[in-house]
């Protein structure tokens, strides 16, 4: 029966981190070399695998637009990722709205003009959750279509942030998640406009944009390193080129 | 719109992050957990000496720098230098009390490994140990010493988790030392753990245990007798452990009550004891229609009243009625642990086959200790005068007449007689036959003011301390000069209606200084009436999430004394700011009604106002200006109005089947100087009394609808729900036999009925004791948060309102300030604050106000039972009573002019031969025969009977205390 508290009375939370302090954020870029693209995101216990396949001709023929691309997102949430161990279909309401929404997102970045008649699919892996899911699936996408060599407009970012009384929160844990109100948001690395914002519990509207404000620097911080690990990962090619 | 500054980059050294990985198992299910924990270095030492940590000061998110507790120079002892404490788990889990004690233990350092093996121990002496962080004069600070880099150890192969926090502990202590030791402070650990104290001083830190530490600190006395039994219970244990005989029967072992209860071969309930004796409890199990009876020393088993317990139902040839006999309070005092063979105190058990029998049962084993500090006084009789300052075990006899006498170790016996103490239970063996526990600490002499109420607040868990700095700091600056802005564009002013012009007034108690409700009323010129009532605006001052209104919440209500009122809000608001005083302008909440000639409502308005009340009145006041004819004015007009609408609003609200219960009001008559009560009167009630009642009843309904209709799922509303007819079962039964009367009690409003029809013309007070009675099988009403229970339940038996709330006195209750502020954003003043549209929130909020306002209940009557008897202190008086119970050897009356309760023992009728007790239970009747000399004779007593009683006060020789005693006069 032990007692769980989000912030201790140090103002420390239950995995010695403070209120504005993110996970480990880890990013490796072409980790799949037979893939045309694929990305692999740690964020704290958060582990999730992006493959980019594409462009490619669909294979729905009826989806296929005279004028532009389209983006098919698929979600695949391992089993074993969570501590309850349990199988999710592909069927599930809830990761077909999560695809749903990952595909309004990216088809707005991607310059899908480029590739008419054409089909861009993104895989992605769950294999662990420890909170903030939908943020790395969306940091994972936006790598790995760089990866591809598919021209983005920006990079998007994604975390998280959640309100307690009136404590904020940056990037929040699942344990974090379960218990308090929280907000995922995605901005344009480069402009800082959101693209994608998500609340799924209630939250009151005099902290809505504090809370905004808080993941929206904690998106930032993610873009800083989702660059940085670009350069690094393009410097081979680039040093084939010259 | 807030910034956010200077995100700080994650540590991502592999050294310094590691998972922590555990296999739990839940609803049958075996789950591997993993959890993340960073190690930080810039964890501060919480030193206001150490320059090293003064730049790793954290920030919290509203940007507040968390400051440093522990003192520069902390207190100097021969043998330890300036140093800082370091307990123990263990130490705190035992011995809480003694480090709570205000003038001893400062600076102390509370490792996160101790708050997280307390926490999974007890929840409520975790929030103790909180509370102990946050009072600033303690020093006491938290480390958190698991989350830092330095102090951080891994669990070893063969390790138990035990010695892993052990070694924790000392590993955190020695890099506190080498961390200090430049600044000359240095630290004691605390521990009663002999094997960890060898390690330790291996270690080189030092070492004490608790007893030794406090011999070297003043008041040493006083804090070993608070270092609890337990302690010298397990230094002791490896001693004896064998060769003393039980007294009780083993409790059965967790496994096997859960897998028993899981069966049905055993219950679980809380436990009850009775008021008129000790050694008789009941618990209330679902199965049974009636309560499962739980008697004797045996079979209660250790059982303290309020604890959970498991209960094995007895067979049927021993079930009996209820409470037979009452228990003396003078028993046989027995110190030594052995056990001595119960005297002839438990009821010889006749097999009685009767047609109420009740189920019996004994205890079987305690899930959950009720246990808190007891007040009492020590039993003289147990303290050996010629020992002097040495150590010697006393017995407590607890105020609660529920608990049983607590046996403990002082070395300060001969100080404590004819003190108010207060112990705390610790332990109860199978093998002693009372209850083991502490001293905590010395209220006073007895019979003193000061100390009687301390006690009363103390049992009854009523806040009482003086309100902390940060509560008043969140009174406006002005102070007593506060004013209504007089200029109307003063944002103040912004959705506030003026009503300074109406002829508003208020009607209390005479001496009343806290008004919060005033009325005005004026015909208007469709020939309808306008009725307004206003609230101190209370919440314009109390604004939530600030520590005034979490001071106010955990108070929930203030608290009525005899001479003594423990304020919710601080006095400048409760008394002045807020307080609808006459000829001043103040803030006010207020819900004006359009009504017709009979009082129905034809529009209903809420509004934030100004107002300017013309008069305080009292209610004698009031009523000696409507009775004046020669009064024509405006504003008594507008009383008069007031008062023939409330009696159309009564009578609609008889109507409806509101109930009139009686309960005993009494009026302590005080000498203005001292305070000393002079003389008890019954209260009278004024036409005017209802006048106020029937409008703040109505203002409550309309604004319960209205935050309703607004917040579905949160209001705050307040429910009396409708008691079950079996609570009705043994007063019908006594009405049947002794009256031959019956009660209809399937609905509110035939019970009322009923109980205007139950009038016996020989005996006027009758009917009010039989009101007085039904009270008592009422259930009593509760707060709650609209979404916790279906509509239906919402209503209001008590009252016959579909729907109630509290909105009219928002200075003492704080329900009423909840509902205040939901009005508030109903009427879109102001939006909602989130923590009022929280629901878990409110739920929690809404239990705690209902068990603060039961206990000031109990409280504000216990003050004025112990008020009634100094009253009656010296003198003799005979008053009429009447029987309320029968028991075997006694009964039970009630003496209607002291609304004082007490028993008669058969005993006590005569001086030297017992008398002759026939009692013929079927008929609640008492045949006593008394066989002294002048002159035998037989006296009857029944239930109902109006006798007459010779009230005395006597000094109780045991504990040198006062007691009333009642004796019948025939």
């Amino acid at each position: 029966m032990s007692h769980f508290e989000i912030l201790s009375l140090e103002g420390l939370r239950n995995d010695g981190r403070r209120w504005d302090e993110m996970r480990n954020f880890q990013c490796r870029i072409g980790i799949e070399p037979s893939e045309n693209g694929s990305a692999f995101i740690e964020l704290g216990n958060t582990k999730v695998l992006c493959i980019v396949d594409g462009p490619s001709e669909p294979v729905i023929k009826s989806k296929a637009r005279a004028d532009r691309t389209f983006v098919n997102v698929e979600i695949n949430i391992a089993s074993f990722s969570t501590i309850d161990v349990k199988k999710r279909f592909k069927s599930d309401r809830r990761i077909q709205l999560q695809c749903l929404a990952l595909q309004n997102t990216f088809e707005e970045i991607i310059q899908t003009e480029l590739y008419p008649r054409s089909q861009i699919s993104v895989y992605l892996h769950v294999l662990q959750d420890d909170g903030a899911v939908m943020a790395s699936c969306i940091n994972a996408t936006t790598l790995a279509l760089i990866d591809a060599g598919i021209p983005v407009k920006d990079f998007v970012c994604c975390s998280t942030a959640g309100i307690v009384e009136s404590d904020m929160l940056l990037d929040l844990n699942s344990l974090e998640e379960s218990a308090l109100s929280w907000l995922t948001v995605a901005v344009l690395g480069n402009i800082k406009k959101v693209v994608y914002m998500q609340l799924e519990t209630s939250m009151h509207l005099d902290y809505l944009e504090s809370v905004m404000n808080m993941a929206i620097a904690g998106s930032e911080h993610i873009y800083n390193t989702m660059q940085s690990a670009v350069r690094q990962s393009a410097k081979p090619a680039l040093a084939s080129l010259s | 719109m807030s910034t956010v500054s200077g995100l700080k980059r994650p540590q991502s050294s592999e050294k310094n992050h590691r998972d922590r990985v555990f296999v739990r198992a839940t609803r049958g299910k075996v789950q591997k957990v993993v959890r993340e924990q960073y190690l930080r270095n810039d964890i501060p030492c919480q030193s206001r000496a150490c320059p090293l940590c003064r730049s790793k000061l954290p920030k919290d998110s509203r940007g507040n720098v968390l400051e440093p507790i522990l003192s520069e120079k902390p207190m100097f002892l021969e043998k330890f230098g300036h140093h800082y404490l370091i307990p123990d788990s263990n130490i705190f889990y035992h011995c809480i009390d003694a480090l709570e004690h205000p003038n001893n233990f400062f600076d102390v350092i509370i490792l996160q490994t101790v708050f997280s093996e307390i926490s999974s121990k007890s929840i409520p002496l975790y929030n103790r140990m909180k509370r102990l962080c946050q009072e600033k004069t303690k020093r006491f600070t938290p480390f958190s010493n698991e989350f830092f880099v330095d102090t951080f150890v891994e669990r070893l192969d063969d390790e138990s988790a035990n010695d892993r926090n052990d070694r924790a502990i000392r590993n955190a202590a020695s890099w506190f030392a080498s961390h200090l030791a430049s600044l000359g402070i240095k630290i004691v650990l605390l521990t009663d753990d002999r094997e960890n104290a060898r390690l330790a001083a291996e270690q080189g830190i030092q070492v004490s245990t608790l007893k030794d530490y406090v011999q070297y600190l003043p008041d040493s006395e006083i804090l070993l007798d608070m270092v609890s039994a337990i302690a010298d219970a397990i230094a002791s244990k490896e001693q004896v452990e064998s060769g003393t005989k039980n007294v009780y029967e083993l409790h059965w072992s967790m496994s096997r009550l859960l897998a028993c209860i899981k069966n049905g071969e055993v219950h679980k309930g809380l436990i009850n004891i009775s008021t008129y004796n000790y050694l008789e409890g009941s618990v209330v199990v679902p199965g049974y229609n009636k309560p499962v009876l739980v008697s004797g020393r045996e079979n209660l088993n250790r059982a303290v009243q309020g604890d959970i317990v498991c209960i094995q139902i007895l067979p049927q040839d021993q079930w009996k009625t209820e409470a037979e006999e009452i228990a003396d309070d003078d028993e046989d005092v027995v110190v030594s642990t052995a056990a001595e063979p119960d005297s002839a105190r438990i009821n010889d058990l006749e097999l009685i086959t009767k047609r109420n029998a009740h189920p019996t049962a004994k205890v079987v084993g305690i899930l959950k200790r009720n246990w808190r500090p007891y007040v009492g006084h020590v039993d003289n009789a147990t303290i050996a005068q010629s020992k002097g300052g040495s150590q010697q075990t006393v017995l407590l006899t607890p105020m609660d007449r529920r608990v049983p006498k607590i046996r403990f170790r002082t070395r300060q016996a001969p100080r404590l007689v004819g003190r108010r103490i207060v112990v705390a239970i610790d332990l109860w063996d199978a093998s002693s036959r009372y209850p083991e526990g502490h001293f905590v600490r010395d209220l006073g002499e007895m019979e003193t003011k000061e100390a009687e109420t301390e006690a009363l607040l103390l049992e009854y868990d009523v806040q009482h301390r003086p309100f902390p700095k940060a509560v008043l700091d969140c009174l406006p600056e002005e102070g007593h000069n506060w004013k209504v802005p007089a200029d109307k564009t003063h944002p103040l002013w912004k959705n506030r209606k003026d009503f300074r012009d109406k002829l508003i007034c208020s009607i209390d108690p005479p001496g009343c200084q806290d008004i919060d409700d005033a009325l005005h009323a004026c015909v208007l010129p469709n020939g309808n009436y306008e009725v307004g009532v206003h609230i101190a605006d209370v919440t314009h001052f109390v604004k939530p999430n600030t520590s005034m209104d979490s001071e106010a919440a955990s108070r929930g209500t203030t608290v009525y004394l005899v001479d003594k009122r423990i304020d919710m809000l601080p006095m400048l608001l409760g008394t002045d700011l807020c307080s609808l005083r006459p000829y001043v302008e103040r803030f006010a909440f207020s819900c004006i009604w359009e009504m017709d000639e009979n009082a129905n409502i034809i529009k209903v308005h809420f509004t934030k106002s100004v107002i300017a009340s013309k008069e305080a009145f009292s209610y004698a006041d009031a009523q000696a200006r409507i009775d004046d004819q020669k009064m024509q004015d405006p504003l008594t007009q507008g009383m008069r109005v007031l008062l023939k609408l409330s009696k159309i609003l009564k009578q609609k609200r008889m109507d409806e089947g509101a109930l009139n219960l009686a309960s005993p009001e009494v009026r302590i008559q005080t000498d203005n100087e001292t305070s000393d009560p002079m003389d008890v009167e019954i209260k009278q009630l004024l036409e005017t009394n209802s006048l106020v009642e029937e409008f703040m009843l109505l203002a409550n309904i309309s604004v319960a609808q209205k935050i309703y209709d607004a917040f579905p799922q949160t209001a705050v509303l307040r429910r009396h729900a409708a008691p079950p007819l079996t609570n009705f079962d043994s007063l019908q039964d006594i009405l049947r036999v002794c009256k031959g009367m019956h009660l209809k009690c399937d609905t509110s409003k035939s019970l009322a009925k009923s109980l205007d029809e139950c009038v016996d013309p020989k005996e006027p007070y009758f009917n009010t004791l039989l009101r007085i009675l039904t009270t008592r099988c009422m259930l009593s009403a509760e707060y709650f948060c609209s979404g916790t229970f279906a509509p239906p339940d919402f209503r209001h038996y008590g009252l016959a309102s579909p729907i109630y709330t509290h909105f009219t006195s928002p200075i003492r209750r704080y329900a009423d300030v909840l509902a205040h502020r939901q009005l508030a954003a109903a009427i879109d003043y102001e939006t909602i604050n989130p923590s009022l549209s929280d629901k878990s929130r409110l739920i929690e909020i809404c239990n705690g106000i209902n068990y603060r306002h039961r206990m000031a209940q109990m409280a504000g009557r216990a003050s004025i039972e112990y008020y009634v008897g100094q009253a009656l202190k010296g003198g003799v008086a005979e008053e009429d009573a009447y029987v309320i119970k029968v028991f075997k050897n006694g009964f039970v009356v009630f003496i209607a002019r002291f609304g004082l309760e007490g028993i008669v023992y058969t005993k006590s009728l005569s001086s030297v031969l017992e008398p002759n007790v026939e009692y013929v239970e079927d008929e609640y009747k008492l045949n006593i025969e008394i066989r002294d000399q002048p002159k035998p004779q037989t006296v009857q007593i029944q239930m109902f009977q109006q006798v007459r009683v010779r009230v005395t006060t006597v000094r109780d020789e045991h504990s040198g205390k006062q007691k009333v005693q009642i004796t019948l006069v025939y």
